[in-house]
C-alpha cells in the first residue's frame, strides 16, 4: 500500500452550511489513519465554497481544497463525479470517504469505477488486521454484518450517517485552504429546484413516547392496536417505518428514518419493525427503546433496551389491557 | 419508448439467516425463501405505468442470477412486462455490483433503451450500486432515489423528483436515454394477473450464459460474516405473553415512562 496517497474526505453542504455528516467523515478518516498514516485532506465542491472552506480549515486544521465551480448552485451527480475524477486523477488518493447520503450513494459508484477503485457503500465500522483495513457493512436489513477488504490500493467508501460520532472539539492546526476554480462540466442533468417532500412531522418532534409500526404488523387493521397502545401514554404519537407509508397505511409525515423524520423521544416502542439501518438512522438516539417482534433475529433487537419476542396480535392487547394504572 | 427494468432475486430478509461455523457462508434456515427484491417491484410498476401512457412502448426485464432467478423474471412478465432476459450465472457465486452492471450494460449497448429503471437498492446486499454503475458503463444520465417521474411530451427528456435528506425533493430534468433508481412509495406495485401469468408460462425467456460474457476482476473480497453487536442491553423478557406484558409494564413504570 502506498502510504503517501492522502485520505480524502468529501464535505457535504447545502443551503450555505456544512452538514454534520462532514465531521463524521473526518472521524472515519481518523480511523483509516490508524492503519494508513497518510494525511487527511478535505474536498469541498460548489459555487460559493470559499467561506465554507475557511470554516473547515479553522475547525479541522487540515488541508482543504475548495473547488469553485461557477453555475454549480446545488449538488449535481455528473458534475461531482467529473470534478472529483479530474482532481483525484492528477493527485491520486487512497481512501475517498463520503457519507452514504443522497449525494454519496449517487456519485460514489461512478467515481470508484472511473478511478478503478473498489466501492464500499453504507459502511458501519472498520478495523485493522495484519493485512490492512477491513470494512464492516450491514446486509439483510442489518441482520448480518459482512467484513470486506478492498483489493485495490484504497477505495471509495460511503459510511452510514450517525454511526461515526462527530468529534466534540475542533482541532485547529496548520490548515491551509486551496481555492481551485473549475468550469461546470457537461451534464445531461439539469437541476430545476427543491421542494418540500411532504407535510412536515405529525407531532413527532414533540412526542415523549413514539409507538412505531413496521411491516411486521401484518395487516392495516392492526394499526388500531398501535393507536390504542399509544393512547396509554400521554404526549405520545404513532409513527412507522417506510414500508407502511409505501403501502399507504400511514402518511409519510409519520415516517421515521433516513428519508423521514429523525426523533429521540423518551420512549420508542418499535412494533413489528425489522430495524433496517434506514429506520435506525431516525430513532437510534431515543432514550429507551423497546422492540416487539416475532422474528428473534430482527436487527432492531440489537438496538433495544428491552426485547419482546412475541406476536403483536397476541402481545399488544395484553399490554393495552394491563397497561392502565391500577386503582389503589 | 423502450424501457429496461433490472430486477434481482433476493433471499427474503424477513426469514432466519444463520452463518456457517467457518463464518464464511450464509445459511438460510429452515429452507431458503427467495423473492423479488422489494424495491424492484416499484421499478417494474413504474415502467408498466409509462408503457400504458406512452404509445408504442415496451418493457423488457433483465435479471442476473442463477437458474432459480428465472422466477422473478417470470413474475415481472406476470405483472405485464413484454420480454424477459436472464443472464444466467453460476450457482452460489457472489457477484460484485461492477460485474452485474457490466453485464447489464453489455446488453444495453446491443439493444439501446430510452430508459433503464432499477430499484433503489437490493434488500440483501443493500449496496445501491448497480444502477449508478449501469449509467457509468453506458455513459448515461442518472438520477437516484426517484420518487416522481414524468416523460416530456416530445419524449426526449424525463422530469424527476429525487428524495433527499431534510424532507426535501430535488427536481431534475434528464436528457434521455437515462438510468433511474426508483425509490419505494412512488406507486403501488400491482400483483401479477392471471392472464399475464398464463401468458408468461408459455413465453420463452432470452437466456444468456454469464460465462460467455466478459468477467470483471474482483476489486474486493468478502472475508466473512457475523451477527451485529448489540449497542444496548437488549434485555430479552421471558415467560408467557402475559408475564412478559406485566414485566414490560413494571420496567416502564420503574423508569417513569408510564403512570
Amino acid at each position: 500500500m502506498d502510504m503517501d496517497k492522502p485520505i480524502i474526505v468529501i464535505a457535504e453542504h447545502g443551503q450555505g452550511r456544512l452538514r454534520p455528516v462532514t465531521w463524521e467523515g473526518l472521524q472515519v478518516a481518523r480511523q483509516v489513519q490508524q492503519f494508513n498514516r497518510a494525511p487527511v485532506r478535505c474536498i469541498l465542491i460548489g459555487e460559493e465554497v470559499e467561506d465554507l472552506g475557511k470554516e473547515m480549515v479553522q475547525r479541522t486544521g487540515l488541508e482543504v481544497w475548495a473547488i469553485q465551480v461557477s453555475g454549480l448552485t446545488s449538488y449535481q451527480g455528473e458534475a461531482y463525479t467529473a470534478i472529483l475524477h479530474e482532481v483525484l486523477s492528477s493527485q491520486p488518493a487512497g481512501f475517498i470517504i463520503a457519507g452514504h447520503t443522497s449525494q454519496g450513494w449517487d456519485y460514489a459508484p461512478r467515481l470508484a469505477r472511473r478511478l478503478a477503485l473498489a466501492c464500499l457503500t453504507a459502511v458501519t465500522g472498520l478495523r485493522v488486521d495484519k493485512e490492512g483495513l477491513v470494512f464492516q457493512r450491514p446486509l439483510y436489513g442489518g441482520k448480518i454484518i459482512a467484513e470486506i477488504r478492498p483489493r485495490t490500493e484504497g477505495a471509495v467508501v460511503t459510511f452510514q450517517p450517525g454511526v461515526f460520532k462527530e468529534p466534540e472539539t475542533d482541532r485547529p492546526g496548520q490548515g491551509v485552504l486551496r481555492l481551485i476554480k473549475k468550469d461546470l462540466p457537461f451534464s445531461r442533468t439539469e437541476w430545476l429546484g427543491l421542494k418540500p417532500s411532504r407535510d412536515q412531522n405529525a407531532g413527532l418532534a414533540e412526542a415523549e413516547v413514539i409507538v412505531a409500526a413496521g411491516r411486521g404488523i401484518g395487516k392495516a387493521d392492526n394499526l388500531q392496536l398501535i393507536q390504542r397502545l399509544a393512547a396509554l401514554f400521554p404526549r405520545s404519537a404513532v409513527a412507522g417505518s417506510r414500508p407502511l407509508c409505501d403501502l399507504g397505511w400511514l402518511g409519510y409525515s409519520q415516517q421515521i428514518g433516513l428519508t423521514g423524520a429523525t426523533v429521540s423521544p423518551k420512549l420508542y416502542l418499535a412494533c413489528g419493525i425489522s430495524g433496517a439501518y434506514q429506520h435506525l438512522a431516525g430513532m437510534r438516539d431515543s432514550g429507551f427503546i423497546v422492540a416487539i417482534n416475532k422474528d428473534p433475529q430482527a436487527a432492531i433487537f440489537d438496538f433495544s433496551d428491552v426485547c419482546i419476542i412475541e406476536d403483536l396480535e397476541t402481545f399488544i392487547p395484553l399490554l393495552i389491557e394491563k397497561g392502565p394504572a391500577e386503582k389503589r | 419508448m423502450k424501457i429496461l427494468v433490472c430486477v434481482k432475486e433476493v433471499l427474503d430478509p424477513e426469514g432466519t439467516i444463520q452463518i456457517d461455523p467457518s463464518g464464511s457462508k450464509l445459511v438460510p434456515v429452515p429452507s431458503p425463501l427467495f423473492k423479488m427484491n422489494y424495491f424492484d417491484e416499484f421499478a417494474v410498476e413504474e415502467a408498466l405505468v409509462l408503457k400504458a401512457a406512452i404509445p408504442q412502448s415496451s418493457v423488457d426485464v433483465i435479471s442476473v442470477g442463477p437458474r432459480r432467478s428465472e422466477r422473478v423474471v417470470r413474475r415481472c412478465l406476470g405483472m405485464g412486462a413484454d420480454h424477459g432476459l436472464h443472464i444466467l450465472s453460476a450457482e452460489e457465486t457472489v457477484l460484485s455490483p461492477f460485474q452485474i452492471a457490466s453485464w447489464i450494460a453489455w446488453y444495453g449497448r446491443r439493444h439501446p433503451y430510452d430508459l433503464i429503471l432499477v430499484g433503489v437498492m437490493a434488500e440483501d446486499d443493500m449496496e445501491g450500486q448497480v444502477g449508478p454503475l449501469v449509467a457509468e458503463f453506458l455513459s448515461l444520465a442518472l438520477a437516484t432515489s426517484v420518487i416522481s417521474l414524468a416523460v416530456s411530451t416530445e419524449g426526449k427528456a424525463v422530469y424527476v423528483e429525487r428524495e433527499i435528506e431534510g424532507g426535501l425533493r430535488e427536481q431534475l430534468k434528464l436528457v434521455l436515454p437515462a438510468v433511474l433508481s426508483i425509490q419505494s412509495g412512488i406507486n403501488r406495485p400491482r400483483y401479477p394477473s392471471l392472464s399475464n401469468v398464463l401468458r408468461a408460462k408459455k413465453q420463452e425467456l432470452e437466456i444468456i450464459p454469464a460465462g460467455s460474457l466478459e468477467q470483471e476482476p474482483p476489486l474486493q473480497e468478502t472475508l466473512g460474516f457475523s451477527f451485529p453487536q448489540r449497542s444496548r442491553p437488549g434485555l430479552v423478557l421471558s415467560g408467557s405473553p402475559l408475564e412478559k406484558a406485566a414485566a414490560l409494564l413494571t420496567i416502564l413504570r420503574d423508569k417513569a415512562l408510564l403512570n
